[in-house]
This record gives structure tokens, C-alpha cells and sequence, in this order.
């Protein structure tokens, strides 16, 4: 335990080497939160929301992004998080009434419900790009907001054209997270300085033969798991047919069988999400700062699959202890990298910016997300 | 001593300015360049710590302790940290406490006031639709059996109108799925044939139409509906994190639970109505006995009446099952005295 409490503070022990291009020291993204004091905010969150049957999770919402943002430090100064839970609260109700609306036109037939869904499915990327606009605007560094500012052609591409044609267009799949992450990244900006993501299309091809080629083993893996569950069944059967004895085993197999194949799921979904992790840091920049991830796959995985093995075990208590972890290893494995020195970097490129514009806050400056 | 300084960022640049900080019994003051700014006192937690000025921007601090000994050498004590594990254990508490009021009576009583708000139309429609799909899957049904059932639904529309003032027709639809009666949302009453092979009693069916009627009368379908939905909702709000198989058992247990309560209640009303056409309340019981021995298979359709293969009488089995056993329902039902079509039809205006 201690050797990957180590290694998540510090990803650079075993991380991939780093490219020693950049003349100063790299800069560090830190989170300096802890699982044990996490803990307590979750739970009363967790309380407060449950017996106030939902009331409250906009403010759950607000204090564990301002925790997490607290605790989060670049090169030594935090991140911080002004969110308005009565905001958070008009997106809740807004995403419920279009739920709900989709629900009942559900019940009049097939028309209703196709032009339900073509109103939610239209609505969808305007929601969230609202609620990514209104995380960046409101967390500050160093006093300064982050803004979010996609055009609307940007939105509706990237969160509903590539996601529908390139889906069926099949080959073209592994192209989706990449229109989508550099969506989030050429539109987000700080101190009137955008940050630029252009993902290489080999990288992403490269990750998504890595990431079938693991699932395959691991289907094969469920597969031989599950057939010879099933022989192993046949045998007991012929033994003890009929009998509850059966009737429990073959319970067991199949609960295992599903265990086995979410399992298998999981971890390809996040060896999957550390490669893309790799991918977007490695080509991501602001200015003059580059970044740079040193995030181990495999490390990421095993982390993943620890966590929702304790999660499970602990009926759920583990889960803020998992966040953390997951959470911290993410973040701290960005470097970041400057060609200019730090104090001149901060000088020039933080100085003075006149950002009134960016907080002007939209009529419907408001969030929907989880 | 030196005073405690913080970084002041006034929200228009990230280049810092130095600020002194003050810790007073009132809170904790910041010396702005332009004015100062006091806070609540709270402890900072550990550093960097970041306090937010609102309008005026944020200081951060690099180094808490200071302030922490501050507010020590001011005596005022946090009351941070030691209790957590008997507030952790006293809320868990409170929590199940809250999630057993919460199946129990906080959502049969929301799902059904939801259920009166519903327009009967609605309800209609979702009974047509549910019908339609349902006759979509049906097989034919036989001369002999549909005007034997022709004859039963005569009088038995008779009857309803009697009881409850309403005539209700019931259909005799092949679904595939055994002996069973249904009632669906809306009002809509359908039986299979098989059952009318199982029970060779006109009067008998007509008890068991009976028992649907009350259904339709407590309006069980429905009900049964958004009870569940409310359910699985709430289970799904506790156990989220946990999901899949484990969240679905007590959504199951609870769902038949409801299910056997609805059950004793359309039995209590086949029995009066029953009573009302001047017929005995044990031809419910009688019917239910040549359903079980009769076989058929059970749907899980809420309202049915089939009440499953012969079984022994077996505790844990009641307990997941959506019908209460077949021996106890004849009992309960045998225990109604006569009673009036003009009190029942009071009781169920």
C-alpha cells in the first residue's frame, strides 16, 4: 500500500520517461487530498441528499467540487470553485423536466416518442456545453477564471454530427474522442490564453487497436471463464440433479460469470481512459506551457480495479477513498513544461487581463452534469 | 512577533500582492490594499489554503499553522475531527431508519396520491396499449370456450353494475401464459382460456372476475406501477453505487410485498360482490383451490390470479411471493357475512 501511495503522489517513479526538451524544471499538478478527510464530506453529502430526497445534492455537488479544487495545486497555488448551487439546482430541474417529458410522450406512442427524443437529442450538446462553460467559469487560478467558449457549429459537431456519423461509419470511431477532447480543450482558456489540443489521428488509431486487442484477451479470458463454469455445472448436474445444491451453484456461477464479464469491461474501459489520458496531455498546451502526462496504464488500471473491488467489498464506503485515488494518480501525473522562465511566464503571460467580459454571467449559466 | 501574511489575488491579475492577516474572537481580517475584509474564524486546514473574498477576490496562504495557533492562543476550540466515527455510525443508522420509512409508507402513500393525480385517459391509454400489445401475442380462442365465457360476462357485467355502478367488460384473450386472469391499468379485465378449463364452475369464474374487479375498483394496476417505479427509484438512490443484482432483490421483495397486499384486497372485494349478487364468498376459495390443482403456469403480470403450481405451505417462500397462499386467502374470504349490493356500492362510489 505504501509503495502505491508513492507512486500515486509521485507518478514520475514509474511513469515513462520524461522527454528532457524543455529548459526549465517542470512544474507540478498536485492534489493534496486525502481519501480519510474526504471522507467525511461525502458522507454527509451522501446523508443530507438521501433525507432530503435529492434537495440537497446541488450543494453536495458544489462542496465536493470545491474540495477537490481546493486541494488541487499547480506549481504550489490552488485551484478554487464558485459554483452557485441554486445554478446547479435550475440545471437539475431543467434535466428533469426533459426527462420526464420523454418519459410520458413515451406512452403515446411511437411519434411522440421519436420527436421527444429528436428534442432531447438536440438539446443534449447545448446542455452540456453549458454545464462545461459553467465548470471552467467558475474555477479560478491564481484569482483569474478559466472561460469556455465553443461556437455553436463547434458544439453541435462534436457532440452530435461526429458522435452519430462516425458511428456509422464505423471505421472512423476512435475519431469521436478525438473531436470531443479537443473540443473541451481548444475552447477552454485562461487569462485570455487558449489552450490547444490537436491529437495526432495515428495516436488515436494506436490507442483504439491497444484497447480492442486487450479486450479481446480479456473476452477470451471470460469466455474460457464462463465455459468452464458451464462444464463444471453439467458435471454437479448429473450428480445431484434436480437438487437446491444445483440450484445454488449454477446462482453462484452465473452471479461470478457476471462479475467476471463486468470485471473484464471495466478494466478495458480504464486502460482505455489512461491511454487517452496519455494522449491529450502529451499534446496539449497553453501558451508557452506544455504538458506532459506520465501516467502507466497498467498502474491506472490496477487502481481502477482496486477500487471498485474495495468499493464493492465495503458496500460502497470505500468509494470516496477510490475518487481520491483515482483522482490524485490522474492529476498527478501532468507535468508541466514552460520554454520561458516560471516567474516571466507568470509576468507576461498572467499580467494584467481585462476579464469582465468573461464573467458576465449567461441567462442560462447553468449546470445539468452529474 | 511577524505578522501572518497571505498572497492577495484581486480577480483581475495573477501577479500576487502581499496582505497582512489578523485573527481576531470576531474572525479573521485581511488587510486589502484598499480596505479590509473579515471573515468567519474557521480553521484553515492545511496549506495552501485558499479563502474566498467573493467580490474582492481570494487570499491563499501558504503557511496555516500560524493562523491555527492563532485561534488556539484565542482559546476557541474547533470542534473538527474526534466525534466522526460516531456521527459516520449514527447516521448510517439514521439512514436505514429513513430508507425503511421511505419503502414502507413514504412511497405506496406518493405512488398512490400520484395515481389519483393521473387522468383516468392516461391511465386508459396506457391499458390500451399494454391490451394491444398483449392481443398482438394472442392465439385463437375456441367456439366452446368463448360462448361459455359470453354467458359468464353477462353476469358478471350484470353484477358489476350492481356493485360498483359500472360496467366493465372483461375479454377472453390466449396470451400463452396458462390459467391466469389479468387486470390492467384502465380498467381492463382479461382471462385465458386455460382457466376456464381449469375451473369447470361458471360461478367460479365468476368469483375469480370478481377478484379482478376489485383490481380495477382499488385501481391495482396503476398503483402497483408507480409503487415499484417508486421503489426501484429509491433503492436505486441508496444502494447507487452498489447497482445491478444487489439493488434488485429489494426491489423484488418489496414490489411482492405490495403485490400480496393488493392481492388480499381485490380478494376481500370479490368476496362482497359475491355477497351482493347473493352468491357464497367460499366460490373465491374454491376457484383459487381448482386453479391450483388445475396447474397452469403463474405470470408475474400484476393483478393475476393464478396462484402458482401446488405448493406446501412454506415461510420463506410467502415472503417472495406475489400472491398470499392459497389456503389463507379461502379463510379470509369465507369470514365475509352478507352484505348488501347498496353498502357496496356506498363503500366503492
Amino acid at each position: 500500500m505504501s509503495f502505491l501511495d508513492e507512486v500515486i503522489t509521485d507518478p514520475t517513479k514509474i511513469g515513462p520517461r520524461q522527454r528532457k526538451t524543455a529548459t526549465h524544471m517542470p512544474r507540478k499538478i498536485e492534489f493534496l487530498g486525502s481519501g480519510k478527510d474526504y471522507f467525511p464530506l461525502w458522507f454527509k453529502n451522501l446523508f443530507l441528499t438521501i433525507i432530503t430526497f435529492g434537495i440537497y445534492s446541488p450543494w453536495a455537488k458544489v462542496s465536493r467540487l470545491q474540495y477537490f479544487a481546493r486541494n488541487t495545486t499547480i506549481d504550489g497555488y490552488p485551484l478554487e470553485y464558485h459554483g452557485e448551487p441554486i445554478r446547479v439546482l435550475i440545471g437539475r430541474l431543467v434535466a428533469l423536466t426533459l426527462f420526464l417529458l420523454y418519459n410520458i410522450a413515451n406512452h403515446f406512442g411511437v411519434t411522440a416518442t421519436l420527436i421527444a427524443f429528436g428534442i432531447f437529442a438536440l438539446a443534449y450538446p447545448w446542455l452540456v456545453q453549458q454545464s462545461m462553460k459553467f465548470r471552467l467559469r467558475n474555477t479560478s487560478y491564481r484569482g483569474l477564471r478559466f472561460n469556455f467558449s465553443p461556437s455553436t457549429f463547434e458544439t453541435y459537431f462534436s457532440l452530435f454530427m461526429a458522435p452519430v456519423v462516425f458511428s456509422i461509419i464505423f471505421p472512423l470511431a476512435p475519431l469521436i474522442s478525438k473531436f470531443w477532447h479537443e473540443f473541451r480543450f481548444n475552447n477552454a482558456s485562461y487569462a485570455g490564453q487558449r489552450f490547444a489540443l490537436n491529437i495526432p489521428t495515428g495516436t488515436m488509431y494506436g490507442i483504439f487497436f491497444r484497447v480492442v486487442g486487450v479486450g479481446i484477451v480479456f473476452l477470451v479470458l471470460g469466455f474460457t471463464g464462463a465455459y468452464s463454469g458451464a462444464i463444471m455445472n453439467i458435471a454437479i448436474a448429473a450428480k445431484y440433479s434436480d437438487s437446491l445444491f444445483d440450484k445454488v451453484i449454477t446462482g453462484i456461477l452465473i452471479v461470478l460469470l457476471g462479475a467476471g464479464l463486468i470485471a473484464a469491461t471495466s478494466l478495458t474501459a480504464s486502460y482505455y481512459k489512461a491511454l487517452l489520458h496519455q494522449a491529450v496531455w502529451d499534446n496539449a498546451s497553453l501558451g508557452p506551457v506544455t504538458f506532459r502526462s506520465v501516467i502507466s496504464p497498467w498502474l491506472f488500471v490496477m487502481i481502477s480495479v482496486s477500487n471498485q473491488l474495495l468499493s464493492v467489498i465495503t458496500l460502497g464506503m470505500f468509494r470516496p477513498f477510490a475518487q481520491v485515488w483515482s483522482y490524485k494518480y490522474r492529476l498527478n501525473s501532468i507535468l508541466l513544461q514552460s520554454e520561458l522562465p516560471w516567474d516571466q511566464l507568470v509576468a507576461e503571460t498572467m499580467a494584467e487581463r481585462n476579464v469582465i467580459g468573461e464573467e458576465a454571467a449567461d441567462l442560462f449559466d447553468i449546470d445539468i452534469g452529474l | 512577533m511577524k505578522p501572518i501574511t497571505g498572497e492577495y489575488f484581486n480577480g483581475r491579475s495573477a501577479i500576487p500582492t502581499s496582505v497582512e492577516i489578523e485573527v481576531t474572537p470576531t474572525g479573521i481580517t485581511f488587510h486589502l490594499p484598499t480596505h479590509t475584509v473579515t471573515t468567519p474564524l474557521r480553521q484553515p486546514g492545511k496549506s495552501p489554503a485558499i479563502f474566498n473574498l467573493g467580490v474582492d477576490g481570494e487570499v491563499i496562504l501558504h503557511d496555516t499553522a500560524r493562523i491555527s495557533e492563532e485561534i488556539g492562543r484565542l482559546g476557541i476550540s474547533s470542534p473538527k475531527g474526534s466525534h466522526i466515527w460516531s456521527l459516520i455510525l449514527a447516521g448510517t443508522l439514521a439512514l436505514i431508519g429513513f430508507g425503511y420509512l421511505t419503502v414502507q409508507y413514504l412511497v405506496p402513500i406518493g405512488a398512490d396520491l400520484a395515481a389519483g393525480a393521473i387522468p383516468e385517459g392516461l391511465e386508459q391509454r396506457l391499458g390500451t396499449s399494454v391490451l394491444s400489445s398483449l392481443s398482438a401475442r394472442g392465439r385463437a380462442v375456441d367456439e366452446a370456450d368463448r360462448s361459455r365465457f359470453q354467458k359468464i360476462s353477462e353476469s358478471f357485467k350484470e353484477l358489476s353494475k350492481q356493485t360498483i355502478n359500472k360496467v366493465v367488460d372483461p375479454q377472453l384473450v390466449d396470451l400463452g401464459i396458462g390459467a391466469n386472469a389479468v387486470a390492467l391499468p384502465g380498467g381492463y379485465i382479461v382471462v385465458t382460456p386455460p382457466l376456464l378449463d381449469a375451473i369447470a364452475d361458471d360461478e367460479e369464474v365468476l368469483a375469480i372476475l370478481g377478484h379482478e374487479l376489485g383490481h380495477v375498483v382499488y385501481r391495482h394496476p396503476l398503483r402497483g406501477l408507480l409503487r415499484s417505479a417508486g421503489i426501484s427509484a429509491a433503492v436505486s438512490v441508496y444502494l447507487g453505487d452498489i447497482g445491478g443484482i444487489v439493488a434488485a432483490a429489494p426491489t423484488f421483495l418489496l414490489s411482492m410485498k405490495n403485490s400480496r397486499e393488493f392481492e388480499a384486497e381485490a380478494d376481500q372485494f370479490a368476496a362482497e360482490f359475491l355477497s351482493c349478487g347473493s352468491k357464497d364468498p367460499a366460490l373465491l376459495g374454491r376457484a383459487l383451490s381448482n386453479l391450483e390443482s388445475g396447474g397452469g403456469d403463474c405470470g408475474e403480470d400484476d393483478g393475476d390470479t393464478c396462484s402458482g403450481p401446488k405448493r406446501e405451505r412454506r415461510p420463506l417462500f410467502d415472503f417472495i411471493s406475489s400472491h398470499p397462499a392459497t389456503e389463507e386467502r379461502a379463510a379470509a374470504v369465507s369470514k365475509t357475512g352478507p352484505l348488501s349490493c347498496l353498502a357496496l356500492r356506498d363503500r366503492y362510489k
